[in-house]
């Protein structure tokens, strides 16, 4: 009724104000003369007669207004009966809201977990990159302290010099080397004229046996010479032979004393000599061997502390290995959280779009009924269900397209956490 | 040194299980999915078998199967490493016949210590 009422208004619409001027002139002519009730009841009876007069006084409208409402020159219970396909309609607009309402859910839902997913992938990718970081630094640190070391060993720079570069130290080690076999030349040379000496002695030795030899031939000679002088000597001549004879053999015994006695101060001296050589050699090796140890002992030291700071270094660089692994480990599960993230997207696409494929296929569905109805009415040509059909097919084809076998729903857990390893051996 | 094959669909999860695995002195060779991995594993000798389970084509737990019945792979240890863990899932890679179940992110160590346990 009211739908009715509403419809001839519009029809009316242009004389409506007509209408209730003519209707409202009486009252307002009375306005001032009647009581407050009669007004108010007068009023009231306004629309009453404006809808008398609309529906049992005027004429129907003009066939040209008509035509204007209606271009299909569609009759009034046609109408009517549009109005009650209508409900239909707005049913399926209903479910229409429904669906989208539906859709709209999963959509919200995806959206929640893929915006659940970049957040973790952000932060994996933020974490590679914190973890890049330090190992690009720690590898530099390790590159300092290598070019710290190299230039330390190589030309004993720095702050904390206490030992001189490893060159200076081979250097110094060359020269106490020289000095040392500088030193054991001379010892050699020492020795070698002590061997000389030794000879030298050895010969006077055996002058000197021969000059003892000697002289027992000539004691025995002497005391033969006496012997004979003593039993056989008949003349003063003989005598005086003998005695010659015993003069010259101590002269000779003089001489050969002499030569012993000079032998025997050339072995002293010689002697001496050698003693000095000796006791000179003896020196310059204790002198070479404190030297040695001395320059020794602080190459030594020296090198103890080069050797004591490259270890130093290297356990440095060691440890700054190991963090560089544990760094590297630590992107190499960032990386897989980023992949597996990836994936999960990926696998989101598909039931996504086929929940939207399927809430498509429902609204296709209900739209071709409706059209079968409004076609099965005969008040529509059948043109709508020919328009509606290619999108239909279009809907319905993306909605048969295939999707790989091998997709599987995300895990409902969502990306795992780092440190949830999980092993097990069957 | 082992000879290890590594099945897996992602290009950067392969590169993890090479890097890790070359690091630790073995020799990998790579698949991109459970038919190549098949193709590749026919007539070859390999210590073990690492693989994933959603790849395109042929999925891990069909190559498994596949590879157990080469009678070369009878004895080869398999390892699924995969996102996967719900229970029946691992319960069908048992039955199919992988030797072991690790779930993605996998550490490098805990994989390579599970190597070692299982080539063992």
């Amino acid at each position: 009724m009211i739908r009715d009422l509403l419809a001839l208004v519009r029809i009316y619409r242009d004389k409506l104000f007509l209408i209730f001027l003519i209707l409202a002139m009486p009252w307002a002519w009375a306005f001032f003369w009647v009581p407050w009730w009669v007004n108010a009841i007068c009023v009231a009876m306004v629309p009453v007669a404006a809808m008398l007069l609309i529906f049992h006084v005027l004429p129907p409208p003009p066939a040209a207004r008509r035509a204007e409402d209606d271009p299909l020159g569609v009759p009034d219970a046609q109408i009517r009966k549009m109005r009650k396909m209508s409900l239909g309609v707005h049913t399926l607009l209903g479910r229409w809201s429904h669906v989208s309402d539906q859709s709209r859910a999963s959509i919200e839902e995806v959206q929640t977990h893929v915006d659940e997913v970049i957040q973790i992938s952000e932060t994996s990718v933020v974490e590679i990159g914190e973890k890049f970081v330090a190992v690009t630094r720690k590898t530099r640190r390790q590159v300092e302290h290598a070019l710290a070391l190299l230039e330390h060993t190589q030309t004993g720079g720095g702050a904390r010099r206490e030992s001189r570069p490893l060159p200076e130290l081979v250097a110094a080690y060359g020269q106490i080397l020289d000095q040392v076999t500088a030193n054991v030349e001379k010892v050699t040379e020492t020795a070698e004229e002590l061997e000389r000496r030794h000879e030298s002695v050895r010969e006077d030795f055996k002058h000197v046996d021969t000059l003892l030899d000697q002289l027992s031939t000539h004691d025995s000679q002497i005391g033969m010479l006496a012997l004979n002088s003593s039993v056989s000597a008949t003349s003063a001549n003989d005598v005086v032979s003998v005695n010659d004879q015993i003069r010259t053999l101590s002269l000779e015994c003089k001489a050969h004393t002499r030569d012993i006695r000079r032998t025997l101060e050339q072995v002293r001296n010689q002697h001496q000599q050698t003693h000095g050589a000796v006791r000179q050699a003896v020196q310059q090796a204790r002198e070479a061997a404190q030297f040695a140890g001395v320059e020794g002992e602080k190459l030594g030291r020296e090198m103890l502390f080069n050797s004591q700071e490259v270890s130093e270094t290297l356990s440095q660089i060691g440890a700054l290995g190991n963090e560089i692994q544990k760094d590297i480990n630590d992107i190499i599960v960032a990386l897989q959280f980023q992949d597996i993230t990836q994936q999960k997207l990926q696998r989101l696409k598909n039931p996504l779009l086929t929940d939207l494929l399927g809430s498509l296929r429902v609204i296709f569905d209900e739209t071709r009924v409706l059209s079968n109805k409004l076609q099965g009415s005969g008040l529509v040509e059948g043109g709508a269900a020919s328009r509606q059909a290619p999108a239909g097919d279009s809907a319905q084809g993306a909605a048969d397209a295939p999707v790989p076998a091998n997709e599987e729903k995300p895990s409902p857990q969502g990306p795992r956490r780092k440190g949830d390893e999980a092993v097990e051996i069957f | 040194m082992a000879r290890i094959l590594v099945v897996d669909d992602s290009t950067t999860m392969r590169q993890m299980v090479s890097f890790t695995l070359v690091d630790a002195g073995h020799d990998v060779v790579e698949a991109e999915d459970g038919a190549k991995a098949l193709n590749t594993a026919r007539g070859k000798k390999f210590d073990l078998v690492i693989t994933d389970v959603n790849m395109p084509g042929m999925n891990g737990i069909d190559l498994v199967k596949c590879l157990r019945d080469l009678p070369e792979f009878k004895f080869t240890p398999i390892l699924v490493l995969t996102t996967e863990s719900a229970q029946d899932v691992k319960s069908r890679g048992r039955d199919a016949g992988a030797t072991g179940w690790i779930v993605k992110p996998f550490s490098p160590d805990v994989l390579l210590a599970t190597l070692k346990k299982v080539l063992d």
